[in-house]
């Protein structure tokens, strides 16, 4: 050890302010997303000139809004059952498997992700069509005579929406069990309750924050979806995106689409701030 | 000890450093000899390993300075001290190759490549890993990993070195190992070491001086035997080690003990009021048949429990004053709780010491 | 006792098996099915999707790769989901590490921020980019991207963040002792560490905007469309099996993605 290399003594400090990180990212995000989501929202009060809050008036006493707007959180409600369900267990059996399993599980799960929203909402007209495969399945083993039609149903929005949605139910519940301590079952199981006592009772709570983290993101996006509904839904599905993309593209009443921008952005931001305890316990810790 | 020629010497003036409302370190004065080995001890919170922090660089004090031979570091960044420094554990860059770990101060110095080939052969072979280089850090063993942490913090000759509990997550045995494997390191490099412990029979085996701290300041420093026989207060006594101690009344250059209505001159304590005579638990005995002789007293107790530790027995006592401790026994004494005992007390071999409310 | 206790869990894991089967079936079909269809269907003979398929023909491919205006729109998602990503990952890197590592007031509320063009919806967001952007002097191209990137860095910040959580604050305090500035720290420390986290958040980055089409169809223009925005198109006006050879290219592609990425991830463990 003879080398004897000192560091420069230089007595200034080079200190970065620790949040130097972020600027570039807030300065990109304020202009390139908060300026247009801005504008639009305030078109609401500004388009026409002195709008006021006519706009607000008018959308919220049009009956073809309340029309759209029931369709929109009907929809919101069932997938976000659909897919608190079936993520959960999903993510239960996953917990449960073997690691090779919970890989292939894990892969099945990301795999849709590589299928563009749009090509999946259309392969499910090709898998729910009356000429398509499951009625065609049901008829060529009997089970019934006739095509059941299924496209352009809730049914079809449903389905079609919770397997675009549900790797968001999946992967919180699965990341709460992962970090549930193994031991407190084998714990519960010591203490007298029994294999279902000690689910319900430990297991259950513990993880259920995955669930509601995961269940919160599900209902936020389904308030804003538009590709599968108008592709999969019949006249009854169709959701306030629909008519707010009418309003701009074929009506050009930008107050009306700022109206109705704001509410659903609103109503998707009070819902993710109700559930942000559990989304950040999820994500961010 | 002998300090290398590139020692530095360390001081802390005045330091006060506090987090939000908690103050962690209140005006502490401290000073390292060059090539002196100092371990810090104290429980978790105390702050020593704040004033490790303060030294590295990884932070800066509210008030006072910290003085790098003189030099007021106050401001230089970690990366501008020349301050080696070895963390508890994990502190190996998981993706480099040991060698590729210990070159690493060597590269951000601008070292030629030949030259750091050599001292890190050098570096490992100084800490027993020759041969070592390519392995990752996830291959070798806790032992193995702190002994690269070690050498990575001396490769390139550091002023200080600082050692923050570098021994806290191996087990017992391997710990002993490398204490002595540290105590010869520091021998033959003779640079400045500042050692943060909790565990005393660490501090007391490896160290020149003792520091132990309690609640953001030093309670007593001074050699591990003077600071283990001649505690200064209570805090320092219990956690140096067990010991027995019965409390007493001190006024002028008296003390005594009011239970037994017995005086026990001493003189120049300094002490005035409630005070308490402290021993440590190998320095009572069992009173024998012979005679105990004019400055031994003797105290009846009773056993409260045993506990066997392989070269002694370690018993906890209650004594006839109502004072608990902790004394030693022959390894193969049969005393069962319950057992009426005398002890035999030393008066000359008592520290005294407040009988501080606080501390107890 | 032992035995009975022993034979009762073998029952009940026995039932489990089948519960978990009967269970997980549906799942997955729900989940595969969509995927696993557009193959098949995109090498069929007649010029219309029909159940089952019919003969066996690349024609669909033949024709996709016959059309400039097809092969254009691919070029123009590639071109536009690259550079997105490129920016994404610059700009989100340096974000989730100070976000996960570095220690200032308001992280919650800036989180906050960084996530909302994940859940405002992209209608919203379609139509004030639309708005907006042409004034601030961004076309197509640049658009775009621009607009990904938005849809993109959240995906970055999340994944860097994660990864970054698991970097022991010690090895940074290590580093900076042993004479690595701060900027020496990221680069050869931190960035190495997190390098998987950065990856994914940048293959997630690439799939969301290869696959983006409600923004895109604001933002695009007809000598400027991508892949999707002319899907969307097409599956509007009249579909044939081109769409699902279209379909099954972008699957390919991003499934190859994926897998190479999970193979890496083997291959550095």
């Amino acid at each position: 050890m003879t080398t004897v290399v000192r560091p420069e003594a230089r007595s200034w400090p080079v200190s970065l302010p620790d949040s130097l990180g972020i600027w570039p990212l807030l300065a990109a995000l304020l202009v390139l997303f908060m300026l247009p989501a801005a504008t639009i929202i305030s078109n609401s009060v500004t388009e026409p000139e002195n709008a006021g809050l006519s706009n607000f008036r008018s959308v919220l006493t049009d009956p073809t809004f309340a029309i759209f707007a029931i369709n929109t959180v009907r929809t919101a409600v069932l997938v976000s059952i659909v897919c608190a369900v079936l993520g959960y267990v999903y993510a239960y059996v996953m917990y449960r498997s073997s690691p090779g399993l919970r890989a292939i599980l894990i892969f099945c799960a990301l795999l849709p992700l590589c299928t563009s929203l749009l090509v999946r909402s259309f392969a499910w007209t090709v898998i729910l069509r009356d000429t398509g495969i499951v009625n065609w399945i049901l008829i060529n083993t009997g089970v019934i005579a006739q095509p059941v039609g299924m496209l352009r149903t809730s049914f079809a929005v449903t389905v079609g929406m919770a397997q675009i949605l549900l790797p968001f139910s999946i992967f919180p519940a699965y990341v709460s069990m992962a970090r549930f301590d193994g031991t407190l079952l084998r714990a519960s199981r010591s203490l007298g309750a029994g294999p279902v006592r000690s689910f319900l009772e430990v297991f259950f709570p513990a993880t259920r924050v995955g669930m509601i983290a995961g269940t919160v993101l599900v209902f936020v996006l389904s308030l804003g979806y538009f590709i599968t509904p108008v592709l999969l839904g019949g006249p009854g599905d169709q959701p306030i995106a629909v008519l707010i993309d009418a309003q701009v593209t074929s009506l050009l009443d930008w107050g009306a689409a700022g109206a109705m921008s704001a509410i659903v952005t609103f109503f998707v931001l009070l819902f993710l701030a109700i559930g942000w305890r559990a989304v950040s316990r999820i994500f961010f810790a | 000890m002998k300090a290398g020629h590139f020692a530095k010497s360390i001081r802390l003036e005045n330091v006060r450093k506090s987090y939000g409302s908690q103050i962690v370190l209140d005006d502490l004065n401290l000073h390292v000899e060059p090539g002196e080995f100092v371990s810090m001890l104290g429980p978790s919170g105390s702050g020593k390993t704040t004033v490790l922090n303060l030294v590295a660089g990884f932070d800066d004090p509210d008030a006072g300075s910290v003085l790098l031979d003189g030099g007021n570091m106050t401001g230089i960044a970690p990366e501008h001290r020349n301050i080696g420094v070895v963390f508890q554990n994990y502190s190996l860059f998981p993706h480099m190759s040991v060698a590729e770990n210990i070159e690493f101060p060597l590269r951000m110095r601008g070292v030629s490549k030949a030259e750091r080939r050599e001292a890190v052969g050098k570096a490992l072979s100084l800490v027993a890993l020759d041969g070592f280089g390519d392995r990752k850090p996830e291959q070798l063993s806790g032992g193995q990993q702190q002994r690269v942490a070690i050498a990575r913090a001396v490769v390139f000759n550091p002023d200080v070195l600082l050692m923050d509990e570098p021994l806290g997550a191996l087990d017992r045995r391997l710990r002993g190992d490398l204490q002595l494997e540290i105590k010869t390191l520091h021998e033959e490099l003779g640079v400045t070491i500042i050692y943060v412990t909790h565990d005393q029979e660490e501090a007391l085996s490896m160290s020149d001086r003792v520091v132990v701290f309690n609640k953001g300041r030093v309670e007593q420093e001074g050699k591990p035997r003077e600071v283990y026989r001649r505690p200064a207060t209570l805090f320092v006594a219990d956690f140096l080690g067990d010991s027995l101690s019965i409390s007493a009344m001190a006024s002028g250059d008296s003390v005594t003990l009011r239970e037994l209505n017995t005086e026990v001159a001493s003189s120049g304590h300094g002490l005035q009021g409630p005070v308490r005579l402290l021993w440590r638990s190998d320095q009572v005995s069992l009173a024998g048949a012979n005679d105990p002789g004019d400055r031994i007293l003797t105290m009846p107790a009773t056993v409260e429990t045993v506990a066997y530790a392989g070269t002694i027995t370690r018993m906890r006592v209650k004594t006839s004053t109502g004072d608990i401790g902790v004394i030693e026994a022959a390894e193969d004494s049969e005393f069962a709780a319950g057992d009426a005992i005398v002890l035999a007390l030393d008066l000359d071999k008592a520290s005294l010491l407040p009988a501080d409310e606080d501390n107890r | 006792m032992q035995t009975s206790s022993t034979s009762q869990i073998r029952k009940a894991s026995g039932y489990r098996g089948l519960v978990t089967s009967l269970l997980m079936t549906p799942i997955l079909i729900i989940l595969l099915a969509p995927s696993l269809i557009i193959i098949p269907m995109s090498f069929t003979e007649v010029p219309f999707l029909s159940w089952p398929p019919k003969g066996f023909s690349a024609k669909w491919y033949a024709r996709l790769f016959d059309s400039p205006e097809w092969l254009a729109s691919l070029w123009h998602s590639l071109e536009v989901a690259l550079l997105s990503t490129i920016i994404a990952v610059l700009l989100g890197v340096p974000a989730g590490v100070s976000l996960a590592l570095k220690q200032w007031p308001g992280k919650q509320f800036v989180l906050a921020f960084i996530i909302t063009p994940l859940v405002v919806p992209t209608i919203v967001v379609g139509i004030g980019m639309y708005k907006i952007y042409a004034w601030l002097g961004l076309f197509d191209r640049s658009g775009l991207v621009a607009a990904h990137v938005m849809i993109g860095v959240p995906l970055v910040v999340v994944t860097t963040m994660s990864a970054a959580r698991q970097v022991n604050p010690v090895l940074l305090r290590a580093a900076r002792s042993l004479g690595a500035g701060p900027v020496s720290t990221f680069f050869r420390v931190t960035l190495p560490i997190i390098s998987s986290g950065v990856l994914s958040g940048a293959v997630f980055a690439f799939v969301s905007s290869w696959d983006e089409v409600v923004i895109a169809k604001f933002l695009s223009s007809p000598t400027y469309e991508t892949a999707p925005v002319r899907m969307w198109a097409q599956i509007t006006e009249r579909v044939d099996p081109t769409v699902a050879a279209v379909s099954s290219i972008l699957f390919t592609a991003a499934l190859l993605l994926m897998i190479s990425l999970m193979l890496f991830e083997r291959v550095r463990r």
